[in-house]
């Protein structure tokens, strides 16, 4: 359920706990000095529960009861879960304190969501019709948030990927086991000791108006979490072919060179592969064996990848069949594919092959140097292309509260 | 409950002061998240050791603590060096265990041990009425600290609570099984547990009223730091700046 320290990338945890800072500034104005008592039982029996482990076929698992805790409380239960998680974190080591924002945020949201949801249509006059939905609310619940771990997981790296799904498939059988459990709790309470729901005998409570919040919340949190890979973590790798040897260079979208990370270059007519590493630059090269597409992928550590393709030109050296009508400037405009025609803009072809390869290649060294500064800028210029700027991180702001602004109006139109 | 065996001791960071633990737990838990070179790790690693080594915990309880803690990595380890992209290092059949995804994993053991560990060493060796005490000082949030001291308070409470019904179920002739019963039998004492500790609640409130309280917590004593909380803090920056230092320096990520 909680995800331990050191797992997850800085990207997935910064958003976790802004999600859950926001959580708790909503949850703490509703807790009244009265309710402190109330609320805080209430947080260390949940505590218990997490530490109840109910059998499951062969094995077992531990109650969460965060959909039960989002009926009971409502907005409370956000810094009842925090209390909650805190304290096992600081007691039992499960968890921790750089994750407790994630966690929080990925049980109390779903809980809470769900919870009021389900209140709105309980009333003490239909109490096994109100039974039934808080228990289809703790197991959506647990649905829910097993979902948010996954993508915790998973948004942290491609690597995740796999334990992201057989984590989400861990929690259905955990759903079952909680939306029985919270039904049977509701129906007791309901018997027992009615005022903890504090229900009326309405057949429909009037929606919370917080109700609201919670939902852009969850939108928040969706949109704060999902861009965070495709901006924070993006490898960038360019190459190109120079005459005899394919050159690039590697970087991450911050500007910083992926020094030392794995390159798989693929022969794509061949199927041939090799691998090799970059330097401390992120440059790196090689030499084509033969004409053709080759395609190059980077790992720079923690599931980061990105591919480029190469064209290879078959070579004119030694054949000395020389093209003279290239243009010197086509080339070196789109360089993530070939500049080797620039050093081919030799004269004619009227001295000896000998001769000829010759020239070709003095032209080729003051064509390669003359280049190179031209290369370079081209390269710095795809590199600011490429990179996440202020101005994009505005507009990704923007469009969050764009969206929240479009719900709180559909909204306030609703309540009339 | 063993809960909070840990924080009793008499040595250099039992005694330390609470509001330098936390700030030092904090700091070094983030930066560590941040660092993403091996090396850096293995020395922090090293470092959150010597701490332990320091406190004198029991160790049998540290090594169940740990034990509990690298279960989930256990499972990574099963998963991930298969799943990640990389050099083949080891094939049996459709498994193919690569070079990174073991690195990967290497990455994330040495980082959450260390992370543990410094927690252990710094907080676990307070109590938490005192953890309580200090988060007041540093401007928490005062419902959140009365949440934590509360529902800390009433935590060994509801667990024997909890022990008294399970007991009498067990000797009702209840057996935990998969069905239904079982459910039904957890949620019942589940439901006698939230409805005691409901009116318990409401007593202590009213027990609180009449003594006078409005929603402040008075603190009566004042941490002072001591000269041993500034070598706590000295520590903390000189390995915190050395850890960047060497990720910076090595040049990984």
């Amino acid at each position: 359920m909680h995800i331990s320290e050191g797992i997850l990338s800085v990207p997935v945890l910064t958003a976790g706990a802004l999600v859950t800072v926001t959580g708790l500034a909503i949850g703490i104005k509703r807790v009244k000095p009265a309710d402190i008592p109330k609320v805080a039982l209430l947080t260390a029996a949940f505590f218990v529960a997490s530490l109840i482990h109910v059998p499951i076929g062969p094995s077992n698992a531990h109650l969460v009861l965060n959909g039960l805790l989002g009926v009971l409380l409502g907005w409370a239960a956000f810094p009842a879960i925090f209390i909650g998680l805190l304290l096992q974190a600081v007691l039992f080591q499960f968890g921790g304190l750089t994750t407790l924002g994630v966690n929080t945020a990925n049980i109390a949201i779903p809980g809470i969501f769900f919870g009021l949801l389900a209140r709105r249509f309980m009333s003490l006059d239909r109490p096994v019709f109100s039974a039934v939905l808080a228990g289809i609310a703790g197991g959506l619940s647990i649905l829910g948030s097993g979902l948010l771990v996954a993508m915790s997981l998973g948004l942290s790296g491609d690597s995740f990927s796999l334990v992201s799904k057989i984590i989400f498939t861990a929690h259905v059988p955990i759903a079952v086991i909680e939306a029985l459990v919270t039904g049977f709790i509701i129906r007791f309470l309901m018997k027992v000791k009615p005022e903890i729901i504090g229900l009326t005998f309405e057949s429909r409570q009037p929606l919370a108006r917080h109700m609201t919040a919670v939902t852009t919340l969850l939108f928040a949190l969706v949109l704060v979490l999902l861009p965070t890979r495709a901006s924070c973590h993006r490898v960038n790798v360019f190459a190109w072919f120079d005459g005899d040897k394919v050159t690039g260079t590697a970087y991450f979208s911050s500007g910083r060179p992926a020094v030392a990370s794995k390159l798989l270059v693929r022969n794509l007519e061949t199927g041939k592969e090799f691998e090799l590493t970059t330097g401390s630059k992120g440059e790196f090269s090689f030499v084509p064996e033969g004409p053709g597409k080759y395609e190059i992928e980077l790992y720079a550590g923690e599931g980061h990848k990105a591919t480029t393709a190469v064209l290879v030109k078959p070579s004119t050296e030694g054949t000395g069949a020389l093209d003279k009508k290239k243009p010197l400037f086509a080339a070196s405009a789109d360089p993530p594919l070939s500049h080797q025609d620039v050093a081919q803009g030799g004269p004619s072809n009227d001295t000896g092959a000998v001769q000829c390869k010759d020239i070709g290649k003095v032209v080729d060294r003051i064509l390669a140097k003359r280049l190179e500064p031209i290369k370079a800028e081209l390269q710095r210029l795809a590199m600011a292309q490429n990179r996440v700027t202020v101005k994009d991180v505005v507009a990704g702001l923007g469009y969050i509260v764009g969206i929240m602004g479009i719900w709180a109006y559909i909204s306030s139109r609703k309540g009339g | 409950m063993t809960c909070e065996r840990m924080a009793k001791g008499e040595s250099l960071l039992h005694l330390a002061d609470p509001r330098v633990k936390i700030i030092a737990a904090l700091v070094l838990s983030l930066e560590l998240v941040f660092l993403e070179c091996l090396l850096a790790l293995i020395i922090a690693l090293l470092c959150a050791i010597l701490m332990l080594l320091i406190t004198d915990i029991d160790k049998r309880l540290l090594a169940k603590r740990l034990a509990i803690v690298n279960v989930f990595l256990v499972f990574l380890w099963l998963v991930i060096p298969i799943s990640t992209p990389g050099d083949s290092i080891f094939r049996w059949g459709p498994l193919n265990i690569t070079d990174r995804g073991v690195f990967l994993c290497t990455l994330i053991t040495v980082k959450c041990n260390a992370i543990v560990m410094f927690n252990i060493a710094l907080l676990s060796t307070s109590s938490i009425f005192s953890l309580a005490h200090a988060l007041d000082h540093l401007k928490v949030p005062p419902v959140l600290v009365q949440l934590f001291f509360f529902s800390w308070r009433y935590l060994h409470v509801l667990e024997e609570e909890y022990a008294r019904i399970k007991r009498a179920a067990l000797l009702r002739g209840f057996q935990p099984g998969s069905n239904l019963l079982t459910y039904k039998t957890y949620a019942n004492i589940l439901g006698t547990l939230f409805v005691r500790s409901y009116d318990r609640g409401q007593r202590v409130y009213w027990a609180m009223v009449c003594r006078g309280f409005n929603g402040t917590f008075w603190l009566l004593s004042h941490f002072e730091l001591k000269p041993r909380d500034f070598f706590l803090i000295l520590w903390t920056l000189v390995l915190a700046s050395s850890l960047i230092f060497l990720q910076w320096s090595m040049n990984c990520h």
